[in-house]
């Protein structure tokens, strides 16, 4: 079929001549008479280009970068206060971004925290609190890329497999669907190739059926293939790419990537994206295996020792020594992830994006180093846990803005609302952020995470460690593990490092707070029985 | 190449053949299933939860097909006298061997994750000779051919419910995945 952009512009002359229609002809003296102004138009060529793209937005409507860094702990970064210098670039960037010092994420992992951001409700309402889980289909139908004006182009990607089902499942919302192994090494998986439309059942059954986890593999045969094909495959990776990455290819699983890939990507393809967009790329790094780049190994050998912490609920037995081990690791590997975000802004700034983008970026969750647990796998939520960073860059910012009222996962989508003047349903828990909101939100609210992994997802909250912020307080409380629930309580202005549990001293805070966090989670479960 | 009817392989031994690797596949298949059932059950509703069964379910079709067309694939690289000549009890003995071995493989992984190398030398070692006997016993001795078949026999009826399971979880999986 041939279009109008096809016609050459001589046919297209013709035609109007034909059709008695006026054609306007420049003469040469005409053109003389231009000459003067063409120093005029180099100067303000840059301006012409932006207004021009100003114009290609129709709706005049912001481009939105939303990049999560998964596991990455507000407590490693030094604009946080963190003695390791890990994030220099995110440093810079906040130079022209609005920093937001006490961000929480919903969850511990993955799953809760990113279903929150995506769709501004607490996991108990989105039930999304397993690994692979799904958010109930009713609130999953009003999502950050739904509830956008129709006119934005929105793109999904992400490295980590628990955010491809969140994704699968909010495909229909999704101009551009990317899977994971479009920006990957090699993905071993099958569900995304032959189920499309099943992912997360069909991942499930993958995965019981060829891969040794908590117990044995449920094929006989094709296990020890796909065993076969993985290990031939790391052995083909690590040939190729071992000296690089001298403790190994990033990986997850069955996944290898590298986040150079994806960088690379972002920076080359982001600025041909029908404007306006919104972008959700959730990357790995820096979660485990820590595995950097070799430029970025042992840069943080220097013997920084933290101090071991009261071991109290849930606490694990890994030595304070290999807890500092790990953590220089992760460090290590958390410079890496910086220095490719600075790659990417800079790619960024240079195609002018930043100019009339949004860029918000931030974690799902943190990473833990201490009480004798490494990781995230854990039935706690403390504080380097659910802290995580969020940096904000606004169209055309050149300041820094530091915003210290605590914000939650919650709030990016009415957020993101706000910025495209889109009306929050109902349901939303989250708020407009302080600087976005009219007359300034967000202050004396409570803010929550949850971890209930071992809780029905379709039942009430009945084992489930929950956090509640209130004013500089935290108050975490331990239900359904044991007979009795348990509670600990923390003042993070005068102990950011939740080291002196005031729970046993009781008082009125504690009081409040553990009635309120039991009020909470009764309140839910009634909303959750009615419906 | 030996083309003779009396060496074609009947549609009898073939579905015989069949049946015990589908009941060794699924025997362990829907262990596996029950045991990962409790946690499925936390994380799905029952639409998923069939969803993720009817998955398994066609993973161990798959896997039945592995040790079928390797023991036809013996059958024709053998001589005739050694394994062809009681194809359905020799390829059976041969299937549920090395189902069972396998199975103690993957039920001891820390066998060859951690290198423990007199625990994988017996298993290693007890392969051929509990093979060994198992053909001694079908080969040479009087009746043993006999009652594997009857095993066989009876195994085939469970395989065949195993194979329903397998079509109503086909059937799940399109309509899942329309």
């Amino acid at each position: 079929m041939v279009t109008v952009g096809d016609i050459p512009a001589v046919s297209r002359r013709h035609e109007k001549k034909q059709k008695g229609m006026s054609v306007s002809k420049i003469s040469r003296r005409d053109l003389l008479k231009m000459l003067p102004a063409v120093p005029l138009m180099k100067m303000s060529w840059p301006h012409l280009v932006r207004a021009a793209r100003d114009q290609a937005q129709t709706s005049g409507q912001p481009n939105i970068l939303f990049l999560v860094f998964d596991t990455l702990s507000a407590r490693h970064v030094g604009l946080h206060g963190y003695q390791r210098e890990t994030t220099p670039n995110f440093a810079r960037f906040a130079e022209k971004a609005t920093v937001f010092h006490q961000h929480t994420a919903a969850g511990n992992f993955t799953t809760p925290a990113t279903s929150t951001m995506l769709t501004g409700t607490y996991p108990w309402t989105h039930r999304a609190f397993h690994l692979h889980g799904l958010v109930r289909p009713d609130i999953a139908q009003d999502n950050i890329f739904s509830l956008l004006p129709p006119e934005y182009h929105r793109v999904g990607y992400s490295h980590n497999l628990l955010v491809m089902s969140l994704l699968h499942q909010m495909r229909g919302n999704l101009d551009q669907f990317m899977h994971t192994r479009e920006l990957c090494l090699s993905d071993n998986q099958l569900a995304d190739r032959l189920f499309i439309n099943d992912y997360t059942a069909a991942t499930w059954g993958e995965q019981s059926a060829l891969q040794q986890g908590g117990t044995a593999p449920g094929t006989l045969f094709l296990s020890l293939l796909n065993r076969l094909n993985r290990s031939l495959d790391k052995r083909r990776l690590e040939g190729e790419l071992g000296a690089l990455y001298p403790r190994g290819v990033p990986n997850l699983h069955n996944l290898f990537f590298l986040l150079e890939d994806a960088i690379d990507w972002m920076g080359s393809e982001i600025q041909g994206l029908p404007k306006p967009f919104m972008g959700y790329f959730h990357l790995l790094p820096p979660h485990e295996p820590y595995t950097p780049h070799k430029d970025f190994i042992d840069i943080f050998r220097d013997g920084m020792q933290f101090e071991e912490k009261p071991r109290l609920f849930g606490a694990q037995n890994m030595s304070q020594q290999e807890l500092n081990r790990q953590r220089r690791l992760y460090d290590e590997f958390l410079a890496n992830t910086d220095a490719e975000f600075g790659r990417l802004m800079d790619m960024l700034e240079a195609q002018g994006l930043m100019e009339d983008t949004y860029i918000v970026v931030t974690s799902d969750h943190g990473e833990l180093f201490e009480r004798g647990i490494r990781g995230h796998v854990t039935l706690t939520l403390y504080d380097p846990l659910t802290h995580v960073p969020l940096l904000i860059h606004g169209p055309g910012q050149t300041t820094r803005q530091d915003v210290f009222t605590r914000t939650s996962g919650a709030d990016f989508l009415p957020t993101f609302l706000q910025w495209t003047g889109q009306p929050v349903p109902a349901h939303v828990e989250g708020q407009v952020m302080p600087p976005y909101a009219e007359g300034g939100a967000g202050d004396g609210r409570d803010i929550y995470a949850m971890e209930a992994k071992s809780n029905p997802k379709f039942g009430p909250l009945q084992k489930v460690t929950v956090t509640l912020h209130r004013d500089e307080f935290k108050i975490v409380g331990y239900f359904g593990y044991n007979v009795e629930d348990q509670f600990e309580l923390y003042n993070l202005q005068e102990d950011p490092e939740e080291l002196v549990d005031l729970y046993p001293q009781g008082g009125s805070i504690a009081r409040d707070l553990a009635e309120a966090a039991r009020a909470k989670i009764a309140a839910e479960n009634e909303k959750f029985t009615l419906s | 190449l030996d083309t003779s009817k009396q060496n074609a392989i009947s549609r009898r031994q073939l579905w015989l053949l069949f049946a015990v690797s589908v009941f060794a596949t699924h025997v362990w298949g829907i262990v596996n299933i029950l045991r990962e059932y409790p946690a499925w059950m936390l994380r799905m509703d029952l639409w998923g939860l069939l969803g993720t069964i009817s998955v398994s379910l066609l993973f161990s079709l798959f896997d039945a097909l592995l040790p079928f067309f390797a023991v036809l694939l013996l059958a024709f690289l053998v001589p005739r006298r050694f394994f062809r000549a009681r194809l359905v009890a020799g390829g059976s003995l041969l299937i549920l061997t090395i189902s069972l071995w396998v199975a103690l493989f993957h039920l001891n992984p820390q066998w060859f994750n951690q290198r423990q190398m007199v625990p994988l030398a017996i298993w290693g070692i007890t392969f051929p000779l509990v093979l060994g006997l198992g053909y001694w016993y079908v080969y040479f001795r009087d009746g043993g051919e006999q009652m594997l078949l009857s095993i066989v026999e009876r195994l085939s009826t469970l395989a065949a419910l195993y194979l329903f399971l397998d079509f109503i979880g086909v059937i799940i999986i399109v309509i899942r995945n329309i």
